[in-house]
């Protein structure tokens, strides 16, 4: 497994092996890094959007719910501590993982995230 | 619409089992329902004022594992009934509320003294009698939850987490240690007074070495199956089988010893700074409510992972300081046995817990892992930001001088407070909330800092001191008369 430390502020979004992965903030200030990929098929979740009512992700292409204790509980290992996220991505301990800040749609309280695109590479 | 893990017709359809129910702990109870804050307060008050935790006439309290005081005006004036935040960990109400904690803990071990145990008799009494230990058992959540709550909103825990998340992790967490030159071994190598530093860093390891691993003894008893073995072999290790000369604490007491430094538990009482203090309790806080098992598991995982590189390094630092007269022989023998304690946490400890307690106990067990590290660099601040201080006292009586004649700061709304000390009075340490000037009238003061760290302040003069920094004063002089300002910016 790789594990990366990064600022959460910076970046919200990582690109590793053949997967990527975006991070969500919760309004009690709790984070979850989910991968980008719709378990039905394939769309890139971060593009979906907060229904703020059922309290879910919702998958912009075929409407799959993604409630927030699934996200939770089947996000990818995360440690917030400290201002610093830390998680543990299943791919190879070595692999490069590059990291961004993406305009996160789905973002629940659906705060404006900026689009300049700053670009990173992980500090393991 | 459809609701991801119900999608008819698809391949790839998940399920929650396996995943992580418990993301986050519960927050501990500040009190017994029922019990108002108010009531506690009264309580901390009676706890403080027994006779063995008042002040004191020697900045070293020899031979006598009883006398442990706290701050009584400082009890008096504070509110414990909300958590500091981690920017006031090392502040008066924070220092008064570790002093209170640490001794409610240690009230389960036994404590006796080298000598005349006669003459100490009514103390022992006293410390292990029920008014003692029943008034610190009601005070004691709303402590922890003062000291410890700001773990709480600190960390969090979150997604789908395995057993091979956890090693890989803990891996992670080895390998970057391993590689650093851990800072608070840098600091006391680049200080002032290196002898001096690494002294008192020697007394801050003190309060945890000379009773080691009574702490996670707190987790040996009970009926928990083959872990519970596995934490016993810990142990034996740390007790030397048995052999006093082979005892863990009895070879950090052969470093003290030859470093000149004493060897009675707490003798260096006044000189512990608020983050070892919490470090200590830390180890406490999770392994006395054994609701917190897991987190304790957690913790003594990182705790014996990491131990084994710090030793290498702190012997090494040692004999950089001390040369050959400084036994080293506890920091070598830990570099050989703690590589193998914490293989053992991590392999025969973690690794079974989660495969027969299920990975719903996982979150916890990081939360043990990721609140010992929080813990630790609170700790690691905190002496750094002594020995700064301390390395510096003459810059510190420079700049007071500074501000004296710049006649700022020195109104009444700012004096906090004018005191006459006399030679020979009670003396104690504490921390203060702000940075503040000293100014000495009459007579003369010694400001001290630490152990064998002092200033002497005359007449006229003055010393600056940073606010979470231990201090204490005494009269070098028969009287001696000063002022204490608040410094605003
Ligand atoms: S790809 Fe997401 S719902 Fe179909
Ligand atoms: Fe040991
Ligand atoms: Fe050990």
């Amino acid at each position: 497994m790789l594990v990366l430390t990064f600022d959460p502020e910076k970046f919200n979004f990582v690109a590793a092996g053949d997967d990527s992965y975006f991070l969500l903030r919760f309004p009690d200030g709790s984070r979850v890094m989910f991968q980008d990929r719709c378990a039905h098929r394939g769309s890139p979740l971060h593009l979906g959007c907060w229904n703020a009512g059922e309290n879910a992700l919702v998958c912009s292409s075929h409407q799959t719910k993604y409630p927030e204790r699934v996200l939770r509980r089947q996000g990818v290992p995360l440690i917030y501590r400290a201002g610093r996220v830390t998680v543990l991505l299943d791919v190879a301990s070595h692999a490069e993982a590059r990291l961004a800040r993406k305009n996160i749609l789905a973002q629940p309280d659906n705060s404006p995230t900026d689009t300049s695109g700053a670009q990173g590479t992980a500090g393991a | 619409m459809r609701e991801f893990l119900h999608m008819p017709n698809t391949a790839e359809s998940h399920s929650t089992a396996g995943g992580v129910a418990a993301i986050n702990a519960p927050s501990t109870p500040t009190a017994v329902t029922g019990i108002a804050p108010e009531e506690i307060k009264r309580y901390m008050q009676l706890y403080a004022a027994n006779p063995l935790f008042g002040y004191h006439d020697k900045w070293i309290i020899s031979d006598n594992p009883y006398r442990r005081p706290i701050d009584q005006q400082a009890v008096t004036r504070h509110d414990f009934s909300r958590p500091l935040k981690r920017e006031e960990a090392f502040g008066s109400s924070a220092l008064a509320a570790q002093r209170m904690l640490f001794n409610v803990y240690e009230t389960d071990f036994v404590f006796l003294p080298e000598k005349d145990f006669a003459a100490k008799r009514a103390d022992f009494e006293s410390f292990y009698s029920n008014e003692n230990k029943l008034l610190g058992e009601l005070i004691r959540p709303t402590l922890e939850t003062h000291l410890f709550g700001f773990l709480e909103e600190e960390i969090d825990i979150s997604g789908k987490w395995s057993a091979a998340a956890v090693e890989s992790y803990l891996r992670h967490l080895i390998e970057n240690h391993e590689r650093s030159e851990i800072d608070i071994l840098s600091a006391v190598l680049s200080s002032l007074d290196p002898e001096k530093a690494a002294l008192t860093l020697l007394i801050q390891v003190a309060g945890d070495f000379l009773t080691e691993s009574s702490s996670s003894a707190r987790n040996l008893l009970g009926k928990f199956g083959l872990v519970q073995s596995e934490l016993f072999k810990i142990a034996i290790d740390d007790y030397g089988y048995g052999v006093h000369k082979a005892k863990h604490s009895t070879l950090f007491e052969s470093t003290l010893e030859t470093c000149g430094l004493a060897t009675e538990a707490h003798a260096y009482w006044h000189f512990y700074l608020t983050g070892s203090l919490a470090l200590n309790n830390y180890y406490h806080y999770v392994c006395r409510d054994h609701s917190k098992f897991f987190r304790a598991i957690g913790a003594i995982a990182v705790g014996e992972s990491l131990f084994a590189h710090t030793c290498r390094k702190f012997s090494e630092m040692l004999r950089a300081v001390f040369g050959n007269r400084v036994d080293t022989y506890y920091f070598d023998e830990h570099y050989h046995i703690d590589a193998h304690h914490g293989r053992m946490a991590t392999e025969n400890v973690v690794a079974p817990a989660i495969a027969k307690y299920g990975d719903s106990v996982i979150p916890e067990i990081v939360r043990g892992m990721e609140e010992l590290q929080s813990i630790t660099s609170l700790a690691d601040d905190d002496f750094m930001a002594q020995l700064i201080w301390a390395d510096d006292l003459e810059g510190q009586r420079t700049a007071a001088s500074r501000i004296h004649q710049s006649g700022l700061s020195q109104d009444a709304e700012s004096r906090i407070t004018t005191a006459v000390l006399r030679k020979g009075d009670p003396i104690s340490t504490r921390a203060c909330d702000a940075d503040s000037l000293w100014l000495v009238e009459s007579g003369t003061l010694e400001l001290v800092a630490g152990h064998d760290r002092s200033i002497q302040i005359e007449a006229g003069e003055g010393i600056v001191v940073l606010r979470g920094r231990l201090h204490g004063a005494s009269s070098v002089s028969p009287e001696c008369l000063y002022h204490v300002y608040e410094l605003k910016d």
